[in-house]
């Protein structure tokens, strides 16, 4: 079917705006509006672009200068849906951006009933948002307007893209006067007592996590369960009186059985290591906002981490992660699945690597396709270079029996074999994946392998 | 394991909306008769495409809507309907009364924790319209509302159609009156303008849980629209001019 274009109430389907470059900017159709303005499709030269135009009260030369700075400093990286050009006429202006490709769909979309992360897609999804979070942070700006709206997600391939750039600013500082939305917004910005920063970004950018992962807000649990949400409540609840809905201390608030399943469901599906991070967020970091929450590095090392300890079940192939803290506990590794026959019984887990790089450890999942990189063996590891290839395991073309990881670097590494001999494991050879294997050195990185 | 195997092996439930609720309250009274009631069913069929678009990518907030008419006493117009599913019917307006009041007792009927539970929700929204002066008990009325908790926490909003519209009873309405008092539509493209934002941009306020600066309990209302003329438009005679 095909529908009418659009008529918004700012731009005139089909009007033609010059622009500084000589070519006209025509608009096609409304996209979509909000509370700054609208957004139109619009035409410039043959290429499809998103054109965001700015009613009167936007409007102000403060903004324009700042979507021009933004402009000249360029997209921190291709997640960004970053402002192109600004266009002017009549005394009003807007922005062009890139249009939302296909296959990308709001973050929203994992509250409906089909969509939903598997740990593989989390993990990947928060890593592109914590370093595009990173990325800013390096600049001296902040994001400011964390919420859903703002993310959209292939949830076929997990990439994601950040739209609305235009509220990021300087630390401490709001160019539009949008100071966040409710929900995402960090207690101290609801209680009025701070403008957007990095540190409420750091709030912020959880909540959106939280949400991803565990589908409910953080906050918001079985103590307004008979609370009509009016100003009052909607303080209390994400201002003055904040209480997370897994607080270890406090039950009072734990997501409503039944209605908000979904937060427990997903909770429990998650091991200890990620729970602990928006634990600290959500208790300590309500308050302490300078050491109470985690840092970005840290929501690197969670996700990096979780990557690195999903292994497929034995019994059904689905995705399990190897949790230490579960394994202290009850020694063994289970499959979640209710239907599988791993399920409550102890899994044959993978070969695991201990990777110690100074006096930090890593303990690796090795399953067929395990890739090593650069950052698993670095000291201080390079954000951009981190995810370079080092090392990848590999079968014994001469018994597909046995399996080693191939040295994909230009150094040589070194083990001491069952007999007390050092051996050299040169570029492109394979160190044995064997129980019997001691004293790794990888050189930037010692290691020990454990079956 | 593909996204849907993954999902029904979790287990995973469908998301609990909060419910919002947006009621319309139309005077049916013969004064609407012609060219504003045609306006005011003109702009409540306008709006629904615009408040699904809104429900379709909200997946916490739940909006049904119900409509009333009032005139000779007050009825529902429709049931509460969830706002994806509502169709709207027009509306005549031949009552010989303003039953005002009696719009606001049944509204306060509708309101009580029996029907509503005691929370979870998020404060309704109630537009009433009107363009004259109640000619019953509209004091009582008001405090049978107010009398609801629901009532209380209610976003009222009041839209004056015309010039006869008596504000001054209306203002007593308005939950917030300082800030929102009662809209005078004093045109078509006005009445328009002002059903289009209490509906949506009002809801997308509160679905959105904004909260203002102050202490005080009174949600934010979005700024108004202004009369602009779209850029590019053909510039013709304006024909919306007319007072009514
Ligand atoms: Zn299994």
């Amino acid at each position: 079917m095909n529908k009418k274009p659009k008529q918004g109430k700012l731009l005139t389907n089909g009007f033609a705006i010059p622009t500084i470059g000589g070519v006209d900017c025509v608009v096609e159709e409304l996209l979509g509006k909000g509370g700054q303005g609208e957004v139109y499709k619009v035409n410039i030269g043959g290429q499809h672009l998103a054109l965001k135009w700015y009613n009167e009260r936007t409007r102000t030369q403060a903004l324009k200068t700042s979507l021009e700075e933004l402009i000249e400093m360029g997209s921190p990286s291709d997640k960004f849906l970053w402002p192109i050009q600004v266009i002017e006429c009549q005394g009003q202006f807007g922005y062009t951006m890139g249009i939302i490709p296909a296959g990308y769909e709001s973050a929203q979309k994992v509250q409906s009933p089909t969509v939903k992360l598997t740990y593989k897609m989390a993990a990947k999804v928060c890593l592109q948002l914590v370093d595009s979070f990173r990325k800013i942070h390096a600049k001296g700006l902040c994001y400011q307007d964390v919420n859903f709206g703002n993310l959209f997600i292939n949830f076929q391939t997990g990439d994601i893209l950040i739209c609305d750039n235009e509220n990021i600013a300087p630390h401490g500082r709001s160019i539009t006067g949008v100071i966040g939305f409710q929900g995402f917004m960090a207690p101290e910005i609801v209680r009025g007592e701070h403008m957007p920063d990095t540190q409420t970004d750091l709030f912020s950018l959880a909540v959106l996590m939280f949400h991803l992962l565990f589908i409910e807000h953080p906050l918001d649990g079985a103590r307004y369960a008979n609370s009509i949400m009016d100003p009052e409540m909607v303080r209390k609840c994400y201002g003055s009186d904040p209480l997370f809905v897994f607080d270890p201390n406090d039950d009072s608030n734990r997501p409503i059985k039944g209605t908000q399943e979904n937060a427990h469901i997903f909770w429990n599906l998650y091991p200890q290591f990620v729970k602990d991070a928006f634990t600290q967020v959500f208790t300590m970091g309500l308050n302490d906002r300078n050491k109470g929450r985690p840092l970005l590095q840290d929501w690197i090392d969670v996700f990096r981490k979780l990557q690195e300890n999903i292994f497929p079940c034995p019994h059904c192939g689905c995705d399990v992660v190897y949790d230490t803290h579960i394994f202290k506990q009850t020694q063994q590794i289970s499959c979640w699945r209710s239907s599988c026959t791993g399920f409550g019984q102890k899994l044959q887990v993978p070969p695991r690597l201990r990777i110690k790089v100074g006096n930090r450890e890593r303990v690796i999942v090795l399953n067929t396709d395990t890739k090593l990189f650069q950052y698993q063996m670095a000291r201080e590891p390079d954000f951009e270079k981190g995810g370079k290839i080092v090392g990848e395991v590999v079968r014994n073309p001469k018994d597909p029996t046995k399996w080693g990881i191939r040295n994909k670097t230009a150094e040589t590494w070194q083990f001491v074999s069952k007999s007390g001999e050092t051996k050299d494991v040169s570029p492109e050879k394979a160190l044995p994946l064997s129980a019997s294997v001691k004293n790794i050195d990888f050189k930037t990185a010692t290691a020990e392998i454990r079956i | 394991m593909d996204n849907n195997d993954f999902v029904n092996e979790t287990g995973a439930v469908e998301v609990s909306k909060r419910i919002l609720r947006l009621y319309w309250l139309v005077d049916v009274s013969a004064s609407m008769s012609g060219k504003k009631i045609g306006e005011v069913n003109y702009a409540i069929t306008e709006v629904i495409p615009d408040l699904q678009d809104e429900a379709a990518k909200n997946y916490t907030v739940q909006m049904n809507v119900r409509a009333m008419k009032f005139g000779k006493g007050a009825a529902w117009h429709t049931s509460e309907t969830k706002i994806e599913n509502f169709e709207w019917t027009y509306v005549d307006a031949d009552a010989p009364r303003t039953d005002t009041g009696a719009a606001l007792a049944l509204m306060a009927e509708e309101l009580t924790e029996e029907n509503l539970g005691a929370g979870r929700g998020l404060p309704p929204v109630i537009i009433l319209m009107s363009d004259g002066e109640a000619t019953d008990d509209y004091e009582s009325g008001i405090q049978k509302l107010l009398a609801q908790k629901w009532g209380r926490k209610a976003i009222r909003i009041a839209i004056a159609i015309g010039a006869d519209a008596d504000t001054e009873q209306l203002l007593k309405f308005c939950s917030n009156p300082k800030e929102c008092p009662p809209i005078e539509a004093t045109n078509a493209r006005k009445l328009v303008d002002s059903i289009t934002w209490a509906s949506v941009a009002v809801s997308q306020s509160v679905s959105q849980a904004k909260v203002g600066n102050s202490e005080d309990n009174i949600i934010p209302l979005p700024p108004m629209p202004q009369e602009t003329i779209a850029l590019g438009a053909e510039t013709t005679e304006d024909e919306d001019d007319d007072v009514f």
